[in-house]
């Protein structure tokens, strides 16, 4: 008898435990996917027009002692040394490489060309600002939508359907900037709601006022985003539940007896919620997408904001570190999202025995 | 052809949108003819002045006329209407000379008025939709500035749709490694959201072009965030379709693979692709409009509506001062609902059972 | 003894699909009814019509009543089942319809017994499962199963075996024979395969159309075909030991009936080797002596 293999016993502790299993290939898959993100960041930058460099070489040498000038003009012999001091002018391989031995042995994500503000700090305190506005954007419209979807599934049809179903296309198809733009119009002329975004009270001194100006100032643009991205959410569960009530197991179901309501809300719905979740990391990737726009129009210190501003400025270090931010929150959202299904449906869990 | 007419007049809101469309997309081919002046064109003692259009007065009776207004707040830019004072407004009036699609000089206008004919009279200019802070025609400015967002539209979708095809039917129809790599490409590129990877593809190019680069390079930008999505779908549809009978049959005449999947499958998928340019033309709208607001997309001179609202519109108290300056706004949701109409109108034809379920 | 299902001039229409015209039939103790017809013709819609299933969209007229032990089983089994939802909350839910108070531990007991009489064995240890994890013909048992729960006396069953293998087939039909004696279930037995029914059916039911259009005991229907729809659907089954070649399939020409623009007369008509005149005219009445019944101006056999 044969002592059993290292696949065996591989295969035997991955049915034990499909969950966990699931969990670190996903992680490993993730880990990866940025890696190589990275190397494509860098790869595009390193395509990048001469000039582009030139002016980051130039910022940089400014605060070079040996390099500064009394006039400040540096000539073409002076950036090429100036290079190759950054290391700038090796292949981008090897900048990558430097950068990650940079960020993960000595924890330094290095300064803003603008601001000397130490990167991490910038996009952290930033990063959690658009967490928060997304994550309560994000659990509003899941609550809506549901809501809203079931009970227009049991309308299906009816005039109240029809009408639903253009209010839906037509939130749907207003452009989301133009969205904002009005209403922060509105806020303006009315006075009822502040034009900004982000309260300017402090936090530490007072959390309970904080939170409560807070909710107030993203009032307006949390009202826009969430009327742009419901259209779709809501159609989506609406034709997903009826979908579901038109399945072979919802009659069978009847057929014994289950009551209708239970159908509806324990069966249907919790069916619906597979498909939903799926889309889940797709509606995060647009709510943040969007959210950029929305921070910019009403001055909300997001990363979406700092992006902004760093492109602008030609923050090299800073627009690439916000980069490998924002995907790797991404990647984190996909991977919870995947998790949810995983354990919402039983499929992803076990595979046939 | 009478076929697909005959459905669409049945349903008045799609019906109306493709009206809607084809006025606006006429209406920029023509617009040198259409709009009395140059969009660039400043009037000096006329910035920031409201519309001036009206249809009655005492003095001229009935008829579309322009009332003379004088400013009466340097700092807050106010008018008034000057009593008494009007000028008619022509149709086909003659006025400033502009090349017609740039290639012969056109001065017959749709409508004006006597300003430019005759500097001496006290006509006055007209402007249907006001000016801006620099004295520039509004209404001349959207017909202009449509050109570009109108058509970027177009363009990019087809770069987009260009891309995907060949992509993502080479990933479905080769298989293996090909898909693999594709497919990996087309993840990395949906991993990074929208307006963030648009704006670090445009951090990492210069600033210095002119108006026509500029375009370009924003189509180029969009449609690379574009096509992997509609790589995916075209990919699977391949993948189904490869297994049907007729694509086996061409391989055995020994065609070349290519033309195995332009001539074969695209067919098969048309239906999809018109919905997908009816749906992403608004998108690339959308997109430009975004870029050009937050002004990294079309810059002075070149003209598009996004680019107008990033001047204008951006600030509240220029809004709410001088309203009139929204109008871009209010054309971009006219277009992006129309095309939203339609697409909608597509889609049930295309699948009508994607709505409701029985 | 009065029969437990007992359907009189059902007629079915959804909008202006006119599926059942006029059917009736009934269901007596302990027997199996079996039900034959192509697509369109009927024939599941007046069993969900019989069951009380059919949606709002649907527009019933006749008498149909039923006994409340009534139970049915379906097509489809992989697709018949709540995908996240394991075996044993299954059941407790089912149970829960007649008994709300019934507990965990008699639910699984329950489950396993019944489990057992449609063949499951190991059931126990198989609750915690989900229907993905189960084959077709296993969720056909299971679905028996749960049908037999309620302790029916009726069990519809529209065409339960369409969607297995061969083999699967044979033992559901077998099992399906069983439970009708053991139980004393009457069934009734709906398909679109005459051979299927042919070996589980006591009487037969042809329906096309949305008509009946012949009825009778399975051995005297097929022996002695009074419909010639009946005997060319009799004719053109598959015979095994044949070859394409030397026996080839006998089909039955022409399209089935739009269900939007019925025949004006006989709905066969247009198919069928004997049509006359009078038969496009007006639809033939249906003549019944005792248990034999059939719709046709000219049949195959005298009454």
């Amino acid at each position: 008898m044969d002592a059993p293999t290292l696949a065996d016993r591989w295969a035997k502790e991955r049915s034990r435990h499909p969950l966990v299993f699931f969990f670190v290939q996903r992680i490993v898959t993730m880990v990866l996917m940025l890696f190589v993100l990275g190397l494509g960041v860098f790869g595009l930058m390193s395509l990048a027009p001469g000039d582009i460099v030139d002016n980051y070489v130039r910022s940089q040498m400014l605060t070079m002692t040996d390099f500064r000038s009394n006039d400040n003009a540096v000539d073409p012999q002076q950036i090429a040394e100036a290079k190759h001091r950054l290391g700038l002018d090796r292949p981008f391989y090897e900048q990558y490489f430097h950068w990650l031995k940079q960020v993960f042995i000595d924890h330094d994500l290095g300064r803003s060309l603008i601001s000397r503000a130490p990167v991490l700090f910038l996009v952290s305190s930033r990063m959690i600002n658009s967490i928060v506005l997304n994550l309560i954007s994000l659990v509003i419209l899941t609550v809506a939508s549901f809501s809203l979807g079931i009970w227009l599934s049991s309308k299906a049809g009816t005039k109240l359907d029809v009408a639903a179903a253009f209010v839906s296309l037509f939130l749907n198809a207003f452009p989301g900037i133009l969205l904002l733009l009005l209403l922060q119009m509105f806020a303006a002329a009315s006075g009822w709601f502040p034009v900004t975004a982000y309260p300017t009270d402090n936090f530490e001194g007072n959390p309970t006022g904080f939170g409560f100006s807070y909710l107030y100032h993203i009032f307006l643009p949390l009202l826009g985003a969430f009327l742009g991205s419901l259209g779709g959410s809501l159609r989506l569960i609406r034709a997903t539940m009826l979908d579901q009530l038109g399945q072979p197991y919802v009659t069978a179901l009847r057929s014994r007896g289950i009551a209708e309501g239970r159908i509806r809300f324990h069966h249907a719905f919790r069916n619906t919620m597979n498909p939903f979740i799926t889309g889940s990391s797709n509606l995060l990737a647009d709510l943040f997408s969007g959210s950029l726009i929305l921070e910019i129009i009403f001055s909300y210190p997001g990363i979406g904001r700092l992006m902004y501003e760093a492109v602008l400025q030609k923050d090299i270090n800073l627009v690439m570190t916000n980069i490998m931010f924002i995907s790797a929150l991404l990647l984190v959202g996909m991977l919870l999202s995947d998790l949810a299904l995983a354990l919402v449906d039983p499929r992803v869990r076990y595979q046939k025995s | 052809m009478n076929g697909w007419m005959k459905r669409m007049v049945r349903r008045p809101l799609a019906f109306g949108s493709l009206i809607v469309l084809v006025v606006l997309y006429l209406a920029m081919a023509f617009c040198e003819f259409l709009a009395p002046y140059d969009p660039n064109r400043l009037f000096e003692h006329y910035s920031d002045l409201p519309p001036n259009l009206s249809w009655y007065s005492n003095e001229m009776g009935f008829g579309p006329q322009v009332q003379t207004m004088s400013m009466v707040n340097d700092v807050t830019q106010q008018y008034a209407r000057v009593k008494g004072e009007y000028t008619p407004v022509h149709l086909f009036a003659q006025g400033q000379t502009v090349p017609m699609w740039g290639l012969f000089p056109l001065s017959i206008h749709l409508f004006g008025t006597d300003f430019d004919r005759d500097p001496q009279a006290k006509a006055q200019p007209i402007f249907l939709f006001g000016t801006d802070n620099l004295g520039r025609d509004v209404f001349s400015r959207i017909l202009y500035g449509s050109r570009i967002s109108l058509t970027i539209g177009f363009v990019g979708v087809f770069l987009s749709l260009s891309l995907a095809l060949v992509f993502g039917g080479m990933a479905g129809y080769f298989g293996g490694v090909w898909d693999w790599i594709i497919m990996r490409l087309c993840e990395f590129i949906i991993l990074v959201p929208g307006l963030y990877l648009i704006l670090f593809l445009r951090s990492i190019l210069s600033d210095h072009m002119d108006s026509g680069q500029s375009y370009m390079l924003i189509t180029v930008i969009l449609s690379f965030v574009g096509w992997p999505g509609t790589a995916r779908m075209i990919r699977g549809m391949v993948h189904a379709v490869k297994r049907q009978d007729f694509v086996a049959n061409a391989r055995l005449e020994s065609m070349p693979s290519l033309s195995i999947l332009f001539r074969h499958i695209v067919p098969q998928m048309s239906s999809i692709l018109i919905l997908s340019v009816t749906l992403g033309v608004p998108g690339f709208i959308l997109g430009e409009t975004a870029l050009s607001y937050l002004g990294l997309g079309i810059v002075d001179p070149a003209v598009s509506w996004g680019s107008m609202i990033n001047r204008d519109a951006t600030s509240v108290s220029n809004l709410i001062a001088f309203p009139w300056l929204f109008a871009p706004g209010i054309f971009l949701v006219i277009v992006t609902l129309a095309f939203n109409f339609i697409g909608e109108l597509l889609r049930d034809w295309a699948d009508p059972n994607w709505k409701e379920a029985s | 003894m009065a029969p437990l299902l007992s359907v009189q001039d059902l007629r079915v229409t959804f909008g202006d699909v006119q599926a059942v015209r006029g059917v009736s039939f009934f269901l007596n103790s302990g027997e199996c009814l079996g039900i034959v017809g192509e697509s369109g013709s009927g024939k599941s819609v007046s069993a969900w019509a019989a069951a009380g299933l059919l949606g709002k969209d649907a527009k019933i007229q006749g008498t149909i009543v039923r006994s409340p032990r009534t139970a049915m089983i379906f097509q489809e089994p992989s697709r018949s089942f709540d995908p996240i939802m394991n075996l044993e909350n299954t059941f407790l839910e089912t149970f829960r319809v007649q008994k709300p108070k019934t507990t965990r531990e008699e639910a699984r007991d329950r489950a396993v017994a019944l489990l057992g009489e449609v063949h499951i064995a190991g059931a126990r240890d198989r609750l915690g499962s989900f229907p993905h994890q189960f084959s077709g013909g296993m969720l056909q048992r299971v679905m028996i199963a749960l049908a037999l729960a309620g302790d029916p006396e009726v069990l519809l069953c529209d065409e339960p075996t369409t969607a297995l293998d061969v083999t699967i087939q044979a033992q559901i039909l077998a099992l399906l024979k069983e439970l009708q004696t053991k139980r004393h279930l009457a069934l009734v037995f709906i398909s679109h395969d005459l051979e299927t029914v042919a070996q589980v059916a006591d009487r037969l039911l042809v329906l096309y159309g949305g008509l009946v259009l012949e009825e009778g005991r399975t051995a005297e229907v097929l022996d002695h075909p009074a419909h010639p729809y009946t005997k060319a659907l009799w004719d053109s089954r598959v015979r095994r030991g044949t070859h394409y070649l030397t026996d080839p399939l006998i089909l039955i020409g022409g399209q089935p009936p739009d269900p939007r623009v019925p025949e004006p007369g006989c709905p066969f008509a247009p198919r069928c080797g004997r049509v006359r005149p009078e038969c496009r005219a007006g639809i033939p009445p249906l003549e019944s002596a005792g248990p034999r019944t059939r719709r046709c101006f000219f049949p195959l056999e005298a009454l």
